[in-house]
Order: structure tokens, then C-alpha cells, then sequence
């Protein structure tokens, strides 16, 4: 008992940390400032790499079709967002659009209704793509392992395909950017925005539900024996995974500041998978460090290496575009070799406060 | 009536054309443990797998506690190559998922112990109760059913206690000894709160000492908690120690039936055992 109670404080401690210093960046750097744009793109990362742990982690369901989640999120957020004044100019090829109404204008504009209006939009992203998830399911979730990545790959591709379709131009504005919507300046409104929704997955993962699911992932056979409804658990954590990857989605354009369909491609599932992978498969604090680690170094820390200097040295023969790529892979196959299964393993932050107890009992037992 | 619990009915499991169960006719009363033995490869756990929903008979139907639960008859391709009995007595097809017949109040063990291994003893408990949960997974997230997680809670550690687990409940199920393992897996099927218990070969792997240990414990939680036992084994004294009956397969066809006494001198099922005398 009082180990937990320990690991509660240990928690809140580190989530309070976190706040404190999402509150100093926020005084003390301007909103253009690298480490701002890092961070609020890690934030973002985190919430969708955690969404699909959920579901190739803790449910054991091999899917690889976030980044067509994401784009679906993306793409309502934007929609249901940009000010009515600007959609002439947004929607250029297509007369305005179809929309002509924004939710943060409907709802009076304004530091509330804005505020509202926007995470209502990015509520219905995720939404929508779990109304997508629950369909795309149907057909998908009866494949195993290797087949269900490979559809729901497919599925992904082709919502990308069918949202620059020309013919839904009035809506999505086909392969057009969305532009000139609203977003939240501040880093302290991203992490509490990703935090309470991470948050949310938590609890769902340690409720009796997330028990079932990690009975499906161990075991389907004697979860099955023991009255999981399989398909409609499996069913359950795919849309539920896929609402918060929608609603990452949305967040992911508000960084952006533009949507662009096109760049909602294969590689940034992979992107997330290997976030997922570096973090530790069934690790949820591990899916959030690494996400930071891998979009400070990416975006930040290995920049030098495609622009001509890193670190000092001078080598624009050698340091120039796609080097970055060539080092961080290097890097990947480092991690994998040593930290076989991932920084975290399947320990949660907590956990390892517990370690250094045992191996004194232990000691004492020795003695 | 009688108390039947259940009753399986003219039962035939082909596959292709391999005939593993041929017409299994059996009945089971409330409160008795009854054996299913026989030879290797006889069709005891494909009878098991048909009681549970793994398999769906191809003709025949078995009743659960006075409901049909599961009926077949032959249909496509088997039409044709169907061998067994009573084709054309069966007209319905009722094939209900493994998770729903648990739900119904029959639980299993397994021979090749399945326990999820990457939790502990206590989650593995815990986990299986989730099929009894009233909660949604609104009020499960939100922690709105506080009570009734609290109360599960408990009721895991009773089960642990009463197979004798408590001091182990924080380890790995993988971490447990082979017997240990064994009673895990019973603690896990009792928490799905069963009226029925199926036990495939709970003894296997297990040495005298052990299985003498699962006799007794069988027979008390069949006490404890009101149960009917149906199990698979090889082990011969567990068998004729606790069985107040005993069905005896070979080739998939019942061949002999009856108390343990009756069976230890039945002729048919010595020969099925140990092979009949060429030279007689």
C-alpha cells in the first residue's frame, strides 16, 4: 500500500515538474522559438504514439493505420474551424466551399467560445474517425497479425487518395492546404490538452476493460475461455484508438498551422510505430520520453547534419540533406541492439521506483 | 426432474473424413464429478471443444442446465461425406462462441496450460472476472463502478486463498511451479463464477504427491462452491478416487459407462487399454 502511495506522489510530482516547465517556456521563449515548435509537436506525437499502444501494445492488434485517423482528425478540424470571412480565399478552386459556417464563430467567438469551438472540432475529428474505425473494422479486425497491418496500411492510403479527390474539393478542399485556422498558443494548452486525454487511456488501460484487453493480446484462446467477447473487444479498442489518433490528428494540423493531405503518408505511422517501438511496446510513460527524444533529435539536436555544421564541425560536403537520416538510422539500429525491448521495456515510469526495495530485501534475505 | 446439468446428445465431429467423436451420447447430474477417459487420441478433447463452443459439432446438439445450446446437423460438402448417425434428426444450426457458453456457466482449464503469462498471479484472477462485470466502459474508465471493482477485488483474494496462492499473488504466472500453475488455472475458471467445471487432464505433468494434492482439491471445491465436475485424465487413481462416474471413449465411440468399480472390471475397456490377445 505504501508503495502505491509512493507512486502516485512520484507521478504527480513529475507531472507537476512537466506543468511548471510548459509555464516557463511559456514566459520566457517566443512562440517561434525552436524548442517551443519541438515541444508542441512532441506533444502531439506522444498522444498519438500512446493511442497506438493502445492497440498494438496493451490489445496486440498489429495496426498501421494512424496516420489515415490522423488525417481524417485533420482534416474536421480544419474544416469546421477556418473563419467564414477567409473561406473564400482558402477554398480558391472551389468557389468557398460547401461549409459555410466555423465552430469557434457559431459559438460567439471570443477567448471562450473560440477556445470551445476548437476542441468541439477537434472532439469531432475523433469522432469521425471512430465512426471510419468502426466501419474499416468490420471487414479488417477478422485478419491476424501481419494481414491486419497490411490493411489497415491500405485503408489509410486510401482515405489519403479520397480526401484529394477533387470531387469532395468543396469539403476538403482536395489536394488544396487548409489554412487560417485558429490555434492554441500556448505549450501549456498542449500538454494539458495531450495530459488529460493520456490521462484518459490510463485509466481505461488499469480498468477492468483494459485487463480484457491485454487477455486478448497474451492469449486469445483462453481470454475467449474465460468470456471476452473477442470481436467486440478487439472492435472496442480500435475505435477507441483510433478517436484519439483523430483527435491527435487535429492537434497535429494546429502545429502545422496548414493541412495538407499529402503529408498524412505511410511514413508517418511508421514515424509513430517506431516512437511506439523505441519507447517500449506496452509502455505508456515509455511512448511519451520517447516521443520527445525522437522529435527533439529529429527536428532540433540533428538539424546540423542536413544544413552543413553539427556541433561545430564545418563539413557542408559531407553535412547536407538527408545525412540527418542516414545518422538517425544508425542511432535506431543502436537502440534496438541495446535496449532490445525498448527504453521502458513494459514498465511504467512508477515501476521503477519499486526496484531498489526488492533488491534490499533481498540483501536482507542473503544476510 | 432430475438435475441435469448437462447432456450431450448424439454428438458426432467429423473432420473431413475422420470421424473424431462418434455419436457421444452423455449426462451429466448436479453436484457429481464425472471422468471422460480413454486412450490417446480417443476424442476426449475434441469432445471437450465441442461442449465449449471451440468446435462446432457436425450433427448432434448438447443441452446446458435444460437449454439447447448448441445443435448442428450436416450441411455442404459434409452433406456427402457424413458417416456418423442420426443424420436428418437435426434440423437447426446453433453454434454460440466460447465467451458466450462461459457466460452461460461453464468454465474450463486447459491441457496445455494457457494462463497470460506476463501477469501476475492476482491479474489473472481478476482478468477472468471481467465477464461478469455490470459496468460499461464509461463507467469502467471513469471509475464510476468503484464498489464492484473493490468487490472483485476481494473475491480474488478469497479464490486465492481457498487454491492456496495468497503469498503468491504479486509473482508472474509464468514465474509459478508447474502445480501451481495448475491451480492458478482452476482459480481463473472458479472467478467466471461457473456451475459447471471442465478440467482437461488437470493432472498431467504433475507427480504423486501433486496429484493426490488435486484429488483432494478437487473434491472440495466442488463442495465449496456447488460445482459439477467434468474431467479429462489419464492419471488412473485420481480418476477412480474422485469420479462418481466414468465415461470410457475409444475411437471416438462410447464404449463403456459406469461407477469406477464397474469400470476398473469391464472387459471392453481392459482390452481398449492394453490391446486384445491375438493368439486367443
Amino acid at each position: 500500500m505504501t508503495r502505491d502511495r509512493k507512486k502516485t506522489i512520484f507521478l504527480a510530482a513529475v507531472l507537476l515538474v512537466i506543468l511548471a516547465a510548459g509555464v516557463a517556456v511559456d514566459l520566457a521563449l517566443p512562440s517561434y522559438h525552436i524548442a517551443v515548435k519541438v515541444i508542441k509537436k512532441a506533444t502531439v506525437y506522444a498522444l498519438v504514439a500512446v493511442s497506438m499502444n493502445l492497440l498494438n501494445g496493451f490489445t496486440g492488434l498489429f495496426s498501421l493505420g494512424q496516420a489515415g485517423f490522423m488525417l481524417l482528425g485533420a482534416v474536421a478540424y480544419g474544416v469546421l474551424t477556418i473563419p467564414v470571412a477567409d473561406r473564400l480565399s482558402v477554398y480558391q478552386y472551389f468557389d468557398g466551399g460547401l461549409i459555410q459556417f466555423s465552430l469557434p464563430e457559431l459559438l460567439g467567438g471570443g477567448t471562450v467560445g473560440t477556445t470551445v469551438g476548437m476542441l468541439l472540432a477537434l472532439a469531432v475529428g475523433g469522432i469521425l474517425s471512430a465512426l471510419v474505425a468502426w466501419l474499416i473494422g468490420l471487414p479488417v479486425l477478422r485478419l491476424r497479425s501481419d494481414y491486419l497491418a497490411i490493411a489497415t496500411l491500405g485503408f489509410a492510403e486510401i482515405l489519403r487518395a479520397f480526401f484529394q479527390w477533387n470531387a469532395l474539393g468543396p469539403i476538403t478542399n482536395a489536394s488544396n492546404l487548409l489554412r487560417g485556422y485558429p490555434d492554441f498558443q500556448h505549450v501549456t494548452s498542449y500538454f494539458l490538452l495531450a495530459g488529460v486525454l493520456i490521462a484518459v487511456i490510463v485509466l481505461l488501460i488499469n480498468s477492468t476493460y483494459g485487463r480484457a484487453f491485454k487477455a486478448i493480446r497474451d492469449d486469445e484462446v483462453a481470454a475467449e475461455a474465460m468470456g471476452i467477447n473477442l470481436a467486440k473487444h478487439k472492435r472496442m479498442a480500435f475505435i477507441i484508438s483510433s478517436f484519439f489518433a483523430g483527435v491527435g490528428g487535429g492537434m497535429l494540423a494546429m502545429y502545422n498551422g496548414t493541412i495538407s493531405s499529402a503529408s498524412f503518408k505511410s511514413s508517418m505511422t511508421y514515424e509513430i510505430l517506431l516512437i511506439v517501438v523505441i519507447g517500449g511496446i506496452g509502455s505508456i510513460s515509455g511512448s511519451v520520453i520517447a516521443s520527445f527524444l525522437y522529435i527533439f533529435s529529429s527536428e532540433w539536436l540533428l538539424r546540423g547534419l542536413d544544413s552543413g555544421s553539427f556541433l561545430g564541425i564545418n563539413a557542408p560536403g559531407l553535412f547536407k540533406n538527408g545525412f540527418r537520416m542516414a545518422v538517425f538510422s544508425v542511432i535506431i539500429m543502436l537502440i534496438v541492439l541495446f535496449f532490445r525491448r525498448g527504453i521502458m521495456g513494459d514498465k511504467e515510469l512508477p515501476d521503477l521506483l519499486g526496484r531498489r526495495p526488492k533488491r534490499r530485501r533481498k540483501e536482507a534475505a542473503d544476510k | 426432474m432430475s438435475e441435469q446439468v448437462l447432456k450431450v446428445e448424439n454428438v458426432t465431429m467429423q473432420f473431413g473424413g475422420v470421424v473424431a467423436v462418434d455419436n457421444l451420447n452423455l449426462e451429466i447430474d448436479r453436484g457429481e464429478i464425472v471422468a471422460l477417459i480413454g486412450p490417446n487420441g480417443a476424442g476426449k478433447t475434441t469432445a471437450f471443444n465441442v461442449v465449449t463452443g471451440v468446435y462446432q459439432p457436425t450433427n448432434g446438439a448438447v443441452w446446458f442446465q435444460g437449454e439447447k445450446i448448441i445443435e448442428n446437423h450436416p450441411q455442404g460438402k459434409m452433406k456427402a461425406l457424413y458417416k456418423g448417425e442420426h443424420a436428418g434428426e437435426y434440423t437447426h444450426a446453433l453454434a454460440p462462441t466460447p465467451d458466450r457458453i462461459t457466460r452461460m456457466g461453464m468454465a474450463r482449464t486447459f491441457q496445455n496450460i494457457r494462463l497470460w503469462k506476463s501477469q501476475t498471479v492476482f491479474d489473472n484472477v481478476l482478468t477472468a472476472m471481467h465477464c461478469r462485470t455490470t459496468g460499461n466502459l464509461f463507467t469502467a474508465t471513469f471509475r464510476l463502478n468503484r464498489k464492484e471493482e473493490a468487490q472483485q477485488r476481494r473475491r480474488v483474494e478469497e479464490l486465492l486463498e481457498e487454491v492456496g496462492l495468497t503469498d503468491l499473488r504479486n509473482e508472474r504466472a509464468d514465474a509459478l511451479p508447474y502445480g501451481k500453475q495448475r491451480r492458478l488455472e482452476i482459480a481463473r475458471a472458479l472467478a467466471t463464477d461457473p456451475k459447471l467445471l471442465l478440467l482437461d487432464e488437470p493432472a498431467a505433468g504433475m507427480n504423486p504427491q501433486e496429484t493426490d494434492e488435486l484429488t483432494a482439491f478437487i473434491g472440495e471445491i466442488r463442495g465449496k462452491f456447488g460445482l459439477t465436475v467434468f474431467l479429462i485424465e489419464h492419471h488412473m487413481d485420481l480418476v477412480m478416487d474422485i469420479s462418481d462416474r466414468i465415461y470410457v471413449l475409444d475411437f471416438g465411440r462410447l464404449i463403456a459407462e459406469g461407477t469406477p468399480a464397474e469400470i476398473q472390471n469391464n472387459q471392453r475397456v481392459i482390452d481398449a487399454y492394453l490391446g486384445v490377445a491375438e493368439d486367443a
